[in-house]
């Protein structure tokens, strides 16, 4: 048994722990995709942690974190994995605090519409308890069926329905964690004094150990409107979007599909009854990565004024929820607002098929990756009037190395997030060393393309993550995201929650030099962490 | 509140300069600390906008023109924005999208405006209802909204506090977060 895993076995000894080697596994890695490459290449569980612990209370938590403090040994807490940003990357001399233990319901309060649940409590399941009470959170993200409320507040995570009901910071009115000292405490939403909640959303395990939350609550919906537009191009789409938000609509699900993504979606690669098709969309693993060598010329020719037309243009679907005929008057004063800009109704069906198969999508990147590919998605932001070019500017620097399509499902008033889907194939040319094994060539050509895209986005004027977070895999870019202001800031409220930075330590922000990172590579980075 | 959590430490001089900038594609205003809010709002309502903030509820009454929002914009954001909605009355909208800021020791803090982020802690939280103990903005970006637009509103229940008493170990916190940005 490794020491550190001894030493807490021995301090609580009615605390559930692991050194089982299959647990160490699971447990070395969340769902980045370039861990996926690794894993291809046979490199499974390469930052396997010393152990893992299941707290099941927070006073447990509480003690466990107190005694890391005192032996100087870093914890990683972890929700259920689903993370895309190696925002858990243990090493030999870690331990991972599994928070899946801790899934009560503490207080449902239905007058004030408030419930303080558990941070290990998993999202579907929440969901459907509360819809069976009548209330819904509102929050659906695309991970639902595998992340935690814990997970999502530290990662700032944002649900399908986000134009109605906001982001996980918008929910959230309380939190209990654990520092790093030990310390449990509760954190209050405030309006007039100081408000320590939003340091905490995002912190991504290096600030404090979530343990609960108390959050907002709504009634379920009780009607539904649905509708489908399609629009000449995306920029088109976007416009109108930024009208209805501008407006005061505020649609639960607003999608704008790019005219490839819209293509697929009207196409439909997904069964009725809910099954993925599989592989990749309609094509053959061997075709496909032919003509992913060539991503630049396909890229062109889609994204183009031909592609558009050829592809049917843009799509937007709409979904408007809430009670008696209010969905329905808002939907019609969102369809009239669209046809004075070029929408074309296209009925309800686009919306309706979206909602049925709204967590499909996630099913579909392991035949990916079992055809030899890779794929990957980038969540970028900004204002409207920056969108453009943030657009523009991401989609060429990824498009020199993946093939790339996008699509837009957070709008707000000031602005909007870009979700660009990429896939790619083994890098080839005179720069790639000789001797290279495919999946090293793919690495290669990931690497290339995170970076081109993450340059652009800052030089649009963008933010690097609009609700994935930042991980091991954006951190070498924070300074570019905050100012070296902004990351001694982040670096000093590491010390003030977390003294002897025990806390998921060189998640976020790039370790202080002497460091392993470098600038802007990832194979450098993750395997000079590893030990 | 602890005493040492609500420290005011300085004051926004006001100031006349017109320097606001309107982005009207992202309906935001940056706007320099100095500025009080009536005179914002006299300059949005010109462009056809507001700030849509309740300015009687927002501060003192100003002390020579006895007009309301006669309070600095950086005094504001340090009282935690009063007479602004609630920002759960519309989960997709907020208040304060950028800053640039001056840290307690002396650092400056840029956030660029955008609409959210998941990069880590939001700093903004740094500068809002912290009596500047923590960083004093120099300049906000805005949410602003054409005068006729349609305010959705979705409000807590009555009941909820939005606004308890900072416990002690919150203010050890701050504290500690004070003294750990002013020793950089």
């Amino acid at each position: 048994m490794p020491e550190s895993l001894e030493s807490l076995a021995r301090a609580f000894p009615d605390v559930r722990t692991s050194e089982d080697a299959a647990d160490r596994v699971a447990y070395s890695r969340d769902l980045w995709p370039r861990h996926h490459l690794a894993v291809r290449a046979g490199n499974v569980g390469e930052h396997r942690p010393a152990g893992i612990v299941w707290p099941t209370t927070t006073d447990e938590v509480s003690r466990i974190v107190r005694w890391a403090h005192d032996t100087g040994t870093p914890i990683v807490p972890f929700g259920a994995g689903s993370g895309v940003c190696a925002g858990v990357l243990p090493q030999k001399d870690i331990i991972v605090l599994d928070l899946k233990k801790m899934t009560k319901w503490r207080a449902l309060d239905e007058r004030a519409r408030t419930l303080d649940v558990e941070a290990g409590q998993m999202g579907l399941p929440l969901e459907e308890d509360l819809n069976r009470r009548g209330f819904t959170l509102g929050h659906f993200p695309s991970s639902i069926l595998c992340s935690t409320v814990g997970g999502w507040v530290a990662a700032r995570s944002a649900g399908q329905c986000s134009g109605m009901y906001g982001k996980i910071e918008d929910m959230v009115l309380a939190l209990e964690c654990v520092t790093g000292t030990g310390e449990i405490v509760n954190l209050r939403h405030r309006t007039s004094g100081p408000n320590l909640i939003p340091l905490v959303i995002g912190s991504e395990g290096t600030l404090a150990i979530v343990t609960s939350a108390t959050l907002r609550l709504h009634e379920a919906p009780k009607t539904r409107a649905f509708a489908g537009f399609s629009f000449p191009t995306t920029e088109h789409g976007w416009e109108a979007m930024r009208a209805m938000f501008q407006a005061g609509l505020r649609p639960a699900v607003s999608r704008l599909y790019d005219p490839f993504d819209a293509m697929l979606a009207r196409r439909g690669s997904v069964k009725k009854d809910g099954a993925d098709s599989g592989g990749t969309p309609g094509l053959g693993a061997a075709a496909l990565r032919s003509v992913l060598r060539r991503p630049g010329a396909i890229n062109e020719l889609l994204d183009g004024a031909f592609g558009s037309k050829m592809l049917g243009g843009s799509l937007v679907v709409l979904i408007f929820e809430g009670d008696g005929d209010g969905p329905q008057r808002d939907m019609e004063q969102a369809r009239a607002l669209f046809e004075t800009m070029r929408a074309k109704y296209e009925g309800e069906g686009p919306a309706r098929k979206w909602l049925l198969h709204r967590y499909s999508v996630s099913y579909r990147q392991a035949p990916v990756f079992a055809a030899g590919l890779f794929s990957d998605t980038m969540e970028v932001a900004a204002p409207w009037s920056k969108l453009r070019a943030l657009y523009d500017g991401v989609r060429r620097a990824l498009g020199e190395h993946v093939f790339v399509m996008a699509h837009l499902s957070h709008a707000y008033p000031d602005g909007c997030c870009i979700y660009f889907s990429f896939a790619g194939t083994a890098a080839k040319g005179k720069d790639v060393p000789k001797g290279a094994g495919w999946d090293e060539r793919s690495e290669i050509t990931y690497d290339r393309a995170w970076k081109a895209a993450m340059a652009a986005a800052i030089e649009a004027g963008g933010t690097l993550a609009h609700h994935h977070g930042v991980g091991r895999s954006k951190a070498p870019r924070m300074a570019h995201e905050l100012g070296a202001g902004g990351v001694d800031v982040v670096r000093a409220l590491m010390r003030a929650f977390d003294p002897k930075g025990i806390l998921n330590p060189g998640n976020l922000l790039p370790p202080p030099s002497p460091a392993p990172y470098i600038d802007d590579a990832h194979p450098t980075q993750i395997r000079e962490v590893s030990t | 509140m602890s005493s040492t959590a609500t420290t005011r430490t300085a004051t926004t001089t006001p100031s006349t300069a017109d320097s606001i900038e309107i982005d009207p594609q992202s309906l935001l205003v940056s706007v320099p600390a100095g500025k009080t809010l009536d005179a914002l709002e006299t300059a949005l309502a010109a462009r056809g906008f507001t700030l849509g903030v309740a300015l009687d509820l927002a501060g003192p009454r100003d002390a020579a023109t006895g007009s309301a929002g006669g309070i600095t914009i950086g005094d504001w954001l340090a009282n935690g924005a009063p007479g602004a909605a609630s920002v759960f009355a519309d989960p997709a909208d907020h208040l304060l999208a950028g800053l640039e800021a001056t840290l307690p020791d002396g650092q400056r803090l840029e956030i660029r405006p955008g609409p959210r982020r998941a990069v880590g802690p939001d700093l903004t939280a740094l500068a809002i209802g912290t009596q500047r103990r923590l960083a004093s903005v120099e300049l906000a970006w805005l949410r602003i909204h054409r005068r006729d637009a349609r305010r959705p509103a979705m409000p807590l229940p009555e009941g909820v506090d939005l606004d308890p008493p900072v416990s002690a170990e919150e203010a050890r916190l701050v504290d500690a977060i004070a003294r750990e940005l002013a020793k950089r």
